[in-house]
């Protein structure tokens, strides 16, 4: 693939926009973390993270999560060399991933409901609930912008405008990838082991 | 940046996050584990700041060179305040409950492991 001149997202007013946008969900997800910090401990009797947590299911999103993180950057890649067949491919497969990673994580909590560990329980399963579920629902709202860019790119040909936004989700993805390896060390590597 | 760059990152965060998944499923899952859980819990720690670091740098194209180092400046603020939230609030409340509840969490420990209680 050809080197290409990289554009910062920070190189214009909507790029540093998002960027701004990108800092104020980081401290969103700053204090949903020390909400669990300070709360984890407090279980009410109930479960701790090591009864309820599934590693292995864990270790599979994660993965799964990283994968998607990749093939959003080298759809990017794709794009900016001009090869728009395959920048959709890499995106519908990034988009696919991601909701493997969504489904799995709906079913994690579907078993935790169902085996009566409800956010109602504890303060630790509230904030855990919290945590988890505000980076499965950006998650979310990350494959609708995807379903909408996909969408966009078949339609017309790849414009600047575009390609400011496909930088911006790529942004977007990697980000959430980030936040996802803290929650998998901090709530999840180190719940099992507390 | 080049798709050489993205797949040295990739395994970079790859290998860090099987690394760590290894160290706590052996420690847990498997036996026991060499480390105390004071330096596995460091070690886990230490791990994940590097993939930060490795993601940052190769995802995020976070440097400190030329125009994008706005972006790096940025996120280091941010990054300090969010430090200032999160270590300020445990730092907090966990005096909180040192002064306001002396010793009632471990007498709750101490009744639920003398009666061997698991809640699964």
């Amino acid at each position: 693939m050809s080197r290409q001149k990289y554009e910062s997202p920070t190189t214009n007013a909507v790029g540093l926009g998002f960027w701004v946008y990108l800092m104020t969900d980081l401290m969103l997800f700053a204090t949903l973390f020390a909400t669990y910090g300070v709360l984890r401990g407090n279980i009410a009797g109930g479960p701790a993270g090591h009864d309820i947590f599934s590693l292995k299911l864990v270790f599979a999103e994660t993965i799964i999560l990283l994968v998607s993180s990749l093939t959003a950057g080298l759809a990017l890649l794709s794009a900016h060399a001009g090869r728009k067949t395959r920048m959709l491919q890499l995106l519908v497969i990034t988009g696919v991933l991601g909701a493997l990673f969504l489904g799995l994580e709906i079913n994690e909590f579907r078993v935790l409901l169902a085996d009566g560990h409800s956010w109602q329980n504890s303060a630790f399963l509230s904030s855990y609930f919290t945590l988890v579920g505000t980076h499965g629902l950006h998650i979310f709202a990350g494959l609708i912008w995807l379903i909408a860019t996909v969408w966009y790119a078949l339609k017309r040909p790849l414009s600047p405008r575009f390609m400011q936004r496909l930088t911006m989700f790529s942004l977007f993805w990697h980000f959430l990838d980030l936040v996802w390896v803290c929650i998998f060390s901090i709530v999840y590597l180190m719940g099992v082991l507390a | 940046m080049t798709s050489k760059a993205y797949l040295t990152g990739f395994m970079m965060s790859l290998s860090l996050t099987v690394t760590a998944f290894i160290l706590v499923y052996g420690a847990t899952s498997v036996g026991g584990s060499p480390l105390s859980q004071g330096w596995l819990i460091a070690v886990i720690a230490s791990l994940a700041v590097c993939q930060l670091v490795v993601q940052g740098m190769y995802f995020l194209h976070l440097s400190s060179k030329g125009k994008p180092g706005r972006s790096l400046q940025i996120m280091l603020f941010v990054l300090v305040m969010a430090a200032i939230v999160v270590g300020g609030s445990i730092w907090v409340m966990h005096n909180l409950n040192y002064r306001m509840m002396p010793g009632e969490q471990k007498v709750t420990e101490t009744i639920q492991d003398k009666e061997n209680i698991h809640h699964r």
